[in-house]
């Protein structure tokens, strides 16, 4: 009976210690080996991080003028998962349209900035009444500020936005962050986006918030500051030369150094207004958001002469003492084509030609080179079709070529009679400012020109065009001829104090009227400032882009 | 007759033991206690306020000798049983469990235990050679007493009743031929998840009884027992549980998958639970607790919560203390009367079951069954059971002298 009793007592014992050891081993799994693995998700649990943007670097420009900076502003966050139906709507009722919508989030147990730059008495208003409004957190978020007296810098700076799907995937964001969109601040984003931080606040769970700093926060840094290669004085000095004018487009560049000292395009939008006014913009039918130095494609009209004069003696055909004589007008096949001055020119040189800007002389010279050879000639000049600016969206230039001409025309509809055309920059050739401000920098330096950018402190390389240093001496001069000689198109503006040379041009303009074109370098011996002027439906180009090319120029002189 | 000294030596041990086990029961208390603080002062005070009950009611019963209790067992274990059904009239919507009595809320299916303890050991003490028709008896009692409550329901509590029947049963040395069945029925239901495991104890049982020789008609009987009740387990599952019991049970069976929803309480106490790693977050730094992740945390999951803030540390020794609790009690049980050894046996029972279930709830080994962990979880009408089950204890020493 004893023994008995102690068998069973024996079992039992054997119960207790299988039961001992049984959870001895699984509190050992759960507390020892998988501690970390619980541990991560217990801090999950009532941590949540809160996306602390990180201030965009400030935008200066080259004498240090602050262009882009940013303020706090008060933005409103949540958890989605935590907020009920009535507490959202009644939050949609006191902010409007929310920058995100909670509702159309895939993950909703994260904190997500629903709305930013909200006014004070909102933020009050959320705020007194927290408890309707589970992890609802309201703080200070840093918003860009752009400057309305720097519109028209607006192209070249750009403007930020809300990250679209794809820049969230591409750059790995969140719902709300901001990205820049256009201008530099969407070429440097990287640079100027800095790193976000994170603060923690803890909450119990439902959502009430039990610790708003529970742990250190990881503070957000800074984007770097841009100084930019821009002269804000001087542009907005071009503004006010371009105030009797609707549109066009100037750019001021050192072909030396690359830098843009100024890219203006007429008419401008505010980086300030984007988003109240865009639909405006979109809307406007002079394009503001068009950035037309690097976007507008305009028929160069004669200031294309001195690269015909450039195939002209590339081809060998031609040379500086070709004559040719203008009598006002020139019969080709059964046609009368005219020269811009009706009385006729005379006997011609080629840097006459330049200076006078002599139709009829070109003509010929077309006609010596042959369409083809005039066109293989321009191909082999391999120049490039885009400058390289550091902006999005530059418009590649349009130089055809035979295949074009083939395409366009079909193989025989194109008779010798076009290289006339193209000779004196009308027809198919349609430039950039930019562009045409970069050529004129190769010609001012005899063959190289760095490549326009607006960093300052930078250097993006150059574009070079290979031609004997004779044949560039020539054009040179024959633009120099332009201002300095007699007869030059724009001697009205030579000015004893500096020297500069540069080409007039009057663009065909089908729906109004002519656009007029002008470009210059100076000083003539070493250049260092390229200056190029559009101006649309002012005629011609001595008339009213000429004056600005030179007053700007003066200007600089002036400041130097 | 044993030699008187070897009597005395005896008496000392146990003696040892009952200290051994009081130390651990105020050990386990003041944890408790200690926890119970550290989650809201309200608990504390309102355990204080039980405890005192409990204190109370454990000196009373220490006064009542073992001869009245045994003549009045029936009497209060039919006391209990109108209280049992009178609990079902309550107003409680779901779950009718209490009878409210003031501000405390009396569980009678927590008294019961301790009134069925009496019965039993009382039909047990009846012969000197226990017979079938005994454990008959004391298992009509049992399911009487489970029946009751499983209607409140609480599948938990009723599965109590059996296991301190099965407890008493097998430890006074009921017949063999008695007690297969009685484990079989158990063990078929739970093997009833798979098939595979029901072959396996048919034939297992098959073979066992086949080397002891038992007669074909008992092979037969227990055959067909483990048939029927295995195959009925399945159809009892879908039709007899509530809906809130098996949600426990699938939450238990797969946690990750239901954590937001059925799992979330066992899926928080592991977080809980694991986060504490080896030495805890310390006294109410429990953040899991703290910030209400970890629900019942007073209750079902003091354990966890204990576990929280105070670690593997923590938690390994208050399982050891269990443990020599547990065997402390069984030490208590040699050598002693019929009587007392079925009411020892039965409240070892009560401990263990109770311990163990609670325990393998909080690390995730079985599904949540509200039931109490002994000393720890709040509440009162366990507590006072417990209590008095330790005043029996001494009552037993006292009554052996």
């Amino acid at each position: 009976m004893n023994y008995k009793g102690m068998n069973k007592n024996k079992i039992f014992n054997i119960g207790i210690w299988l039961v001992f050891t049984i959870l001895f081993l699984r509190l050992f799994q759960v507390q020892i080996l998988k501690h970390k693995y619980y541990y991560e998700l217990s801090l999950k649990n009532y941590l949540k991080p809160l996306k602390l943007h990180a201030p965009r670097g400030d935008i200066y420009d080259r004498k240090g003028k602050l262009l882009a900076h940013w303020e706090p502003v008060f933005r409103v966050s949540l958890i989605p998962d935590l907020i009920p139906p009535e507490g959202l709507k009644k939050l949609k009722e006191i902010l409007g349209r929310l920058d995100v919508d909670p509702e159309t989030l895939k993950i909703k147990s994260n904190y997500i900035t629903i709305k930013t730059g909200i006014p004070f008495h909102k933020a009050l208003i959320i705020e007194e009444n927290y408890e309707e409004f589970p992890s609802v957190v309201v703080d200070a978020d840093p918003s860009r500020v752009y400057y309305p007296q720097f519109n028209y810098l607006s192209h070249i700076i750009g403007y930020v936005g809300e990250a679209s799907q794809e820049e969230i995937e591409k750059f790995n964001l969140s719902p709300g962050d901001v990205v820049g969109k256009s201008g530099v601040e969407a070429v440097y984003d990287t640079i100027l986006r800095g790193r976000d931080g994170y603060r923690f606040i803890a909450m119990d769970s439902k959502g009430a918030i039990v610790d708003l700093n529970p742990r250190p926060p990881i503070p957000p840094v800074k984007g770097k500051s841009l100084r930019l290669t821009i002269d804000s004085d001087l542009t907005h000095y071009i503004d006010s030369l371009f105030l009797p004018y609707k549109k066009g487009a100037c750019v001021v560049y050192n072909p030396i150094t690359g830098d843009i000292y100024s890219l203006y395009s007429k008419p401008y939008f505010g980086s300030s207004l984007i988003k109240l006014r865009w639909e405006d913009y979109l809307k406007d039918p002079s394009s503001p958001l068009i950035n037309r130095t690097i976007q507008g494609l305009y028929p160069p009209g004669s200031v294309f002469k001195p690269i015909s004069a450039l195939i002209g003696l590339a081809s060998g055909k031609i040379e500086r003492n070709t004559v040719f004589y203008c009598p006002g007008s020139y019969r080709f096949g059964r046609r009368v084509w005219k020269c811009w001055k009706s009385s006729g020119h005379g006997s011609l040189d080629l840097i006459q030609a330049i200076a006078q800007s002599c139709d009829v002389y070109f003509y010929q010279l077309g006609l010596t080179v042959g369409l083809e050879n005039f066109l293989n000639i321009l191909k082999d000049f391999r120049l490039p079709i885009k400058t390289g600016i550091d902006l999005p969206g530059e418009y590649q230039v349009l130089l055809p070529d035979v295949d074009y001409y083939r395409k366009k025309y079909g193989d025989y509809g194109f008779t010798e009679g076009y290289v006339m055309n193209l000779a004196i920059g009308q027809g198919e050739v349609l430039l950039t400012p930019i562009w045409i401000a970069v050529v004129t920098g190769i010609i001012a330096n005899r063959g190289v020109s760095a490549i326009p950018h607006l960093l300052a402190d930078h250097n993006p390389g150059y574009i070079k065009w290979d031609l004997p240093r004779e044949d560039f001496e020539i054009v040179r001069e024959g633009m120099l001829q332009v201002i300095k000689g007699e007869h030059g198109t724009a001697s009205f503006l030579y000015s004893p104090q500096f020297s500069f040379a540069g080409k007039t041009g009057t663009a065909q303009n089908p729906h109004g009227k002519d656009h007029s074109l002008f470009t210059c370098f100076s000083p003539y011996d070493n250049p260092q400032i390229v200056i190029t002027v559009v101006v649309e439906n002012a005629g011609h180009g001595s008339e009213a882009a000429a004056p600005i090319a030179a007053k700007i120029l003066e200007r600089w002189y002036e400041k130097k | 007759m044993q030699p008187r000294s070897l009597r005395g030596g005896m008496r000392k041990n146990k003696q040892f033991y009952l200290i051994g086990i009081l130390i651990i029961a105020i050990i386990i208390t003041l944890v408790g206690l200690l926890e119970l603080s550290a989650i809201k002062d309200i608990f504390f005070w309102g355990q204080i306020q039980r405890l005192i009950l409990a204190i109370v009611a454990g000196m009373l019963f220490y006064l009542l000798p073992f001869k009245n209790l045994k003549l009045l067992s029936y009497v209060f274990h039919v006391l209990i049983l109108i209280l049992l059904v009178v609990v079902l009239f309550s107003s409680h919507e779901d779950v009718k469990r209490w009878i409210p009595i003031g501000s405390f809320n009396i569980q009678p299916s927590e008294f019961a235990k301790l009134s069925l303890i009496l019965v039993i050991s009382r039909i047990y003490a009846e012969r000197e050679k226990i017979k079938n028709s005994q454990v008959l008896k004391a298992l009509l009692v049992t399911m009487l007493t489970a029946a009751l409550v499983l209607i409140e329901p609480d599948l938990a509590t009723s599965v109590t009743y059996f296991f301190i029947f099965f407890a008493i049963t097998y430890g006074v040395g009921a017949p063999r031929e008695i007690l297969i069945p009685l484990i079989l029925v158990p063990l078929s239901a739970l093997f009833s998840i798979h098939p595979l495991l029901i072959v396996i104890l048919f034939v297992g049982t098959f073979v066992y009884l086949k080397l002891r020789n038992f007669s074909p008609f008992i092979i037969l009987i227990n055959l067909f027992l483990i048939l029927t009740v295995s195959l009925s387990t399945p159809i009892i599952w879908k039709k007899g549980l509530k809906e809130y019991q098996k949600q426990r049970l699938t939450a238990f069976l797969a946690p990750e998958k239901y954590k937001n929803r059925e799992a979330w309480q066992i899926y928080q106490a592991q977080i809980a639970l694991g986060s504490g790693g080896l030495t805890g977050k310390g006294l109410g730094k429990g953040t899991q607790k703290g910030l209400a992740f970890l629900p019942a945390a007073h209750t079902d999951f003091i354990f966890t919560s204990f576990g929280e803030e105070f670690g593997f540390l923590g938690t390994s020794f208050l399982l050891l203390l269990y443990s020599l609790f547990l065997v402390f009690i069984l030490k208590l049980t040699q050598r002693t009367g019929r009587y007392h050894k079925g009411i020892l046996l039965g409240i070892w029972g009560y401990f263990f079951y109770h311990y163990a279930l609670n325990m393998a709830a909080n690390v995730s080994l079985f599904p949540v069954a509200g039931i109490p962990l002994p000393f720890m979880t709040f509440g009162g009408s366990h507590i006072i059971v417990e209590f008095i089950m330790l005043s029996m204890l001494f009552r037993i020493l006292k009554e052996e002298a």
